[in-house]
């Protein structure tokens, strides 16, 4: 899978007073002083200085569209190599030139310069003692420095040579970290199933990719010119399907015949057959192996016609396909190809395999369960070449090269579409499907292609394309563009990030995109389900509330203790959250003590602060109760004013014996009045 | 052997006989006693015309009307009473105040001012039942206002 691992990032480097930038207070980078001679195909050197003295340096400031090999920087940084480039130290750092954080990674300096600066270059060939001496046992012992510390290179080419020494006697291998797994190599120096991906897509590869590329690196230095002869791009490959990656690379070159065996070894197209480490160190120290015979592609009886093209085999026919892919899927439906497999090739197991492809698509309901004519087409061209790429549209890759293809094509603001649309149709697994040996290393993989297929499936900030770019790319930093002058590499550095971003962007933003909530979610170690749920909801105060939720965990969790910048920024969206407090009371209390809770710069306390349970609760009962009562008056109201005609009713007999009272009670008094009168 | 009378009909009888005297009696004593005060009844006869007229008008199934204005008829005759029953208790002395304009007006006035009171107090009462009724439909509002203004007007609402 993609190449990654946990680092720090706390080896940045802080800006020199000339503009240059001083990396662990010992390393000064001048952005003014470029080595374009040292530069790779996506990094450019600079000169650096070191305080300490010692062995003169160049650094590479790595390319921020691309993702970087971390876990490879990391396994290689410090370490003593005799014929490979070493890796001094890295960081990260504003550089200049670049407008924006990036990787620094400082090598040992090779005095002698590159072996070529193009493949297209010749030079006169070494004699072969020569060759032996300076070449050869040199770089197989940079190939073992290499597999001895567990590095799998992918960038070994003429163009990725150097020499060490000024006298150009001590060869090193180039650096392998400034790019994916095999991006930078011409397709030449790829075994065919990966020269037939795209760069991006050709993924980790093997040590036998490794031995492959080292063996076009020997045959180069060997003929002193381009192996293939005038044979460039579709038309080489299609010479080494033909023909076997030996044969179509050395061709009519004259070079000493013991060198036909262990070039043999290396550039035998079966990856099993190919000679490894081992072999090589056999044959340098003396001992010669049994002659390797490459099994040559079965060719057909009558070409296959497509696209102007003529193919003789099933691996030719598989490329021509996916490079007609348009006019491909008619011969593919109306079983052209079924019949020229059946009679043309004798290959009634692959055409039988076609046939059934083809006849799934026809069933009904096949568009539904996700079999469509181009599902079919990358299907059948996975027959046709099991061990080639995943084809599909305009996508070429390899399983373990899902990650790249998506980050860089990302990155590059690339489509992407034809990725996700085979991710989505099961492409992965038709390709292990269709594999004859089995990987236990592939268990895992097909495991987390599952799991990258159904977050891919929801739509949600959280998931989506996304999540998957930062699940299958460890070392992949966080591209949203609230960050991107920044590297975010590690979770633990995306808060102070947007902290610092918190004094440019427009306060009515939202601060946590669809890549920051991705990013989150694929590399933070605790469970943000429910957070990213919430941040989700369509209701404006519960998304408030699970953004704040989010990033107060990610305070509580990694620090830092204050984040002013963000607390303010977070302190401005906050309105929905207070507003979803009834209580006018309490939505003016937290709105004082709001403020308060900004300048601390603690998001977990402005979180307790805004969704105290407790508080929550007798918000809701005293909601709960206010309603009821006002629920009660309004009836009361109602009644009253429906109860008008019984009140004049009841008002009439309470005013009638009322004045039958008084006027007894007058009658009395008087009676009684008068009595007293007479009496007295 | 002879027939036991039902017992119904052996209470019946003597119940109507006893009814009948009591009439008689009651009768034969109003009578006696209208005799002895004569003077009394024919004045009352007179004075309390309005009492009369009040329940004869009145068809209210509570009769307060003759009550209200009969207490004040009455109240009004009091005086007049008196003064029969300690002067003379005669024929003339009777004839003489229902004769007399002061007589008649104090008698018939007192009557009238019940007349005025029966019509007056319900409208009254009815005036206050109703302000006593705005002033709770006033209260319950401000209790309405006082919610709304410290729950919103959410809490006014049938769904929350």
């Amino acid at each position: 899978m993609a190449d990654g691992g946990a680092a720090t990032q706390t080896n940045a480097a802080v800006a020199g007073s000339d503009g240059a930038v001083v990396l662990r207070e010992r390393y000064i980078i001048h952005p003014g002083r470029p080595l374009p001679d040292l530069n790779s195909p996506n990094a450019l050197a600079y000169a650096v200085d070191d305080r300490r003295g010692g062995r003169p340096l160049f650094a590479l400031a790595l390319a921020p569209d691309l993702p970087v090999r971390l876990a490879t920087i990391q396994s290689m940084r410090g370490q003593q190599f005799a014929s490979v480039l070493a890796l001094i130290d890295y960081g990260f750092a504003y550089w200049p030139p670049l407008g924006r954080e990036t990787v620094l990674v400082l090598f040992e300096r090779p005095s002698g310069g590159r072996l070529i600066a193009s493949l297209e270059e010749t030079f006169h060939p070494l004699s072969d003692p020569d060759y032996q001496k300076i070449i050869l046992r040199p770089l197989v012992q940079g190939m073992e420095e290499l597999k001895g510390r567990g590095v799998v290179h992918r960038a070994i080419r003429p163009t990725n040579i150097f020499f060490m020494d000024a006298e150009r006697t001590r060869p090193v291998i180039g650096e392998c970290i400034s790019a994916p797994p095999a991006f930078d190599q011409p397709t030449l120096c790829e075994p065919l199933e990966s020269a037939m991906s795209l760069p991006e897509g050709r993924g980790p590869g093997t040590y036998a990719d490794d031995m492959f590329a080292f063996g076009v690196t020997l045959l180069y230095i060997l003929i002193g010119r381009r192996p293939g002869g005038q044979l460039r791009g579709r038309d080489l490959i299609r010479a080494r399907i033909a023909n076997g990656s030996f044969t179509a690379l050395t061709g009519d070159a004259r070079f000493p015949i013991a060198m036909i065996e262990v070039l043999r070894g290396l550039l035998i197209d079966d990856s099993q057959q190919r000679w490894d480490l081992e072999a090589m160190k056999l044959w340098v120290a003396g001992r010669r192996l049994s002659p390797i015979l490459a099994k040559p592609e079965k060719r057909a009886a009558r070409p296959f016609r497509i696209g102007g093209l003529e193919v003789m085999s099933r691996r030719d026919l598989a490329l021509a396909l996916a490079d007609h892919w348009d006019q491909a899927t008619a011969p593919v439906m109306d079983g052209q190809v079924e019949v020229w497999l059946r009679r043309a090739l004798d290959e009634k197991e692959v055409a039988e395999a076609v046939a059934e492809q083809v006849r799934q698509a026809s069933f009904p309901g096949a568009a539904t369960n996700g079999v469509t004519p181009d599902s079919v087409l990358a299907r059948v061209c996975l027959r046709l070449d099991p061990q080639g790429p995943i084809r599909f549209k305009a996508a070429r890759f390899l399983p373990e090269g899902l990650g790249p293809a998506l980050a860089v094509a990302s990155m590059r603001g690339k489509d992407v579409r034809a990725i996700v649309e085979s991710l989505l149709r099961e492409m992965p697994e038709a390709w292990f499907e269709v594999q004859t040996t089995f990987d236990p290393a592939n268990v895992s993989l097909i495991s987390q292609i599952k799991q990258i297929r159904s977050h891919l499936r929801l739509p949600q900030p959280g998931f989506g394309v996304e999540r998957c770019l930062y699940e299958l790319n460890e070392s992949l930093p966080c591209l949203s563009p609230l960050v991107a002058s920044e590297y975010v590499l590690e979770i633990e550095d995306l808060l102070p990030a947007l902290d610092r971003a918190a004094k440019q962007v427009d306060a009515k933003s939202w601060p946590a995109d669809r890549h920051i909530v991705a990013f989150v979610a694929a590399r933070f170690r605790f469970d943000v389900d429910k957070q990213i749920a919430a941040l989700n909801s369509p209701q404006a105060d519960t998304s408030a509330l699970g953004l704040l939720s989010l990033l107060a965990v990610l305070q509580w969790k990694l620090g830092p203790e204050a984040l002013p910048g963000l607390s303010g920024w977070i302190g401005g969206l906050v309105a929905p959250i207070i507003n979803s407090y009834h209580n006018r009371d309490v939505r003016k209390s937290l709105e004082k003590e709001v403020p308060k809770l900004v300048r601390k710069g603690s998001l977990p306390d402005l979180y307790n602060a805004l969704d105290d349970v407790e508080a929550r609760q007798k918000d809701l009962d005293g909601f709960a109760w206010a309603k009821a009562e006002y629920a009660g008056a309004e009836q009361e109201i109602l009644d009253m004013e429906a109860d008008a005609a019984n009140r004049e009713t009841q008002a009439l007999r309470i005013g009638q014996q009322s004045a039958a009272v008084v006027s007894v009670m007058i009658g009395l008094i008087t009676v009684c009045v008068f009595l007293a009168l007479q009496v007295w | 052997m002879a027939k036991k009378p039902a017992p119904g009909k052996s209470k019946t009888k003597p119940q109507a006989k006893s009814g009948a005297f009591s009439r008689i009696l009651l009768l034969s004593l109003a009578l006696a006693f209208g005799l002895m005060f004569l003077p009394t009844v024919i004045f009352l006869a007179f004075a309390m015309l309005p009492t009369l007229a009040a329940y004869l008008v009145d068809r209210n199934p509570d009769k307060y009307e003759w009550i209200c204005v009969g207490g004040l008829n009455f109240a009004g005759c009091v005086p007049f009473l008196i003064r029969l029953w300690t002067v003379r208790h005669t024929l003339d002395a009777a004839s003489d105040m229902l004769t007399d304009v002061f007589t008649l007006m104090a008698v018939y006035g007192a009557a009238g001012v019940g007349w005025l009171l029966f019509m007056a107090l319900p409208p009254m009462v009815g005036v206050f039942m109703q302000m006593k009724a705005q002033r709770r439909i006033a209260n319950l509002k401000a209790t309405q206002q006082r919610l709304i203004q410290t729950w919103g007007p959410e809490v006014g609402k049938t769904k929350a």
